[in-house]
């Protein structure tokens, strides 16, 4: 825990401890990467070093109120039955005031997440302007090593320029819910260029089909790749399986850690 | 560069819709620099799960209309159990009657209605700096 200063060879420690899948190991590492502390610092090294942990990064961003907690944590039931350990990352801002914040994306979850084994949920304080964290990638790293094959990042509701989360991590999701532009809105460039498929949000409010084919219509890359372009709804539960098989398709079979006891 | 940034749970069990005091502390508490993991809870396990994947510092349960003892024992039973030595702090709806019990159980506050915002959030601060929950290896 942050609260005590941890010495360099205690990270090491805890760091070899991951695989054993002990979750407090996990929560630990994960706070002293948060944390920029000098524990954080030796863990962040160890985890570059053992890049390689395999199992897939997806970040999920999109606007305020987009609907991204309540897709993510739909989305991690579906991944864990289908025999996938997920972890979920859910990055709110820290204050600019203060540094404090108030993390309430797990609100979303309910609390059947919270009793499964194959399912690690973590509220992440961002660091980066208050926005990302720069151990980000090391935590989805240690995460994976701690047997969670499938890692999804939530980041803080984003603007059309918030594009650094991209560089971070394997694939990049927009989540976008109807009526929130005209269809020039999804022309400008942005995180709708980065993005590596798009998923409508909350798709039982009006304007769900017309968003449906604005996105389709940018879906080409400038490179010829179609990206995917997938109509949900978490409430109801529409697109959720489509979407988690889409995730596991990107799976490498040869690298992902795979289901675990 | 980091200084010491507390992390705290909040919660209050989802079927007590009184969310006002508990959402009040916790804006309080992100302005005194620290960092509130806010989250509903069904059952008293689920508050020991959650405060050990979030590794908080401290555990601050809300109530309105019941389980004042009842949750707290049952939350602090867990912990023991779990072998993690998480402080919790109590607050909302705390009658005099719940008081000796619940320092009996060792909570390591009560705050019964009426406190200043800024002494809530420095006894999360103290109690926070006090606690070394699974101390280091």
């Amino acid at each position: 825990m942050a609260a005590t200063a941890l010495p360099g060879s205690g990270a090491d420690t805890l760091f070899s401890r991951l695989a054993d899948g002990n979750r407090r190991d996990l929560a630990r590492c994960i706070s002293e990467l948060n944390a920029l502390s000098p524990a954080g610092r030796r863990l962040r090294d160890l985890a570059d070093a053992a890049e390689g942990a395999g199992g897939l990064v997806v970040a999920v961003t999109g606007p305020p109120g987009a609907g991204k907690s309540t897709l993510i944590a739909s989305l991690c039931e579906h991944l864990a039955r289908a025999g996938q350990r997920t972890a979920a990352l859910l990055i709110d801002p820290s204050s600019p005031l203060s540094g404090g914040a108030v993390l309430g994306d797990r609100i979303r979850f309910g609390t059947g997440a919270a009793g499964r084994p194959d399912i690690f949920i973590r509220s992440l304080a961002g660091r980066l302007d208050g926005v990302l964290t720069p151990n980000l990638r090391a935590i989805t790293q240690v995460a994976r090593l701690g047997g969670f094959s499938i890692v999804i990042v939530e980041t803080v509701g984003s603007g059309q320029s918030d594009v650094d989360v991209v560089r971070m991590v394997d694939h990049t999701i927009w989540a976008v819910p109807p009526g929130l532009g005209d269809g020039v809105q999804v022309l400008k460039a942005g995180i709708q260029e980065m993005a590596d498929a798009f998923v409508v949000t909350k798709s039982d409010r009006e304007g769900a089909d017309q968003l449906m084919r604005q996105l389709s219509s940018i879906a080409r890359t400038p490179g010829g790749v179609r990206r995917p372009v997938l109509r949900t709804c978490a409430t109801t539960g529409e697109g959720i399986p489509e979407l988690a098989r889409h995730i596991c398709d990107l799976l490498d079979p040869a690298s992902a850690t795979g289901p675990r006891a | 560069m980091q200084t010491f940034m507390p992390r705290v749970l909040l919660t209050k069990s989802f079927i007590d819709s009184h969310d006002r005091a508990i959402k009040t502390v916790a804006m309080a508490l992100r302005d005194a620099s620290i960092e509130v993991v806010l989250v509903d809870y069904e059952v008293a396990a689920d508050v020991v799960r959650i405060a050990i994947d979030e590794d908080v510092h401290v555990i601050g349960l809300s109530f309105m209309s019941g389980g004042q003892v009842d949750v707290t024992e049952q939350v602090t039973a867990l912990l023991r159990e779990a072998e993690a030595d998480i402080p919790i702090v109590v607050g909302g709806t705390i009658r005099p009657f719940d008081v000796p019990p619940l320092e009996a159980l060792g909570v390591a506050a009560i705050f019964r209605g009426g406190e200043k915002l800024s002494s809530i959030a420095e006894t999360f601060h103290a109690i926070a700096r006090r606690g070394t929950p699974e101390g280091t290896p």
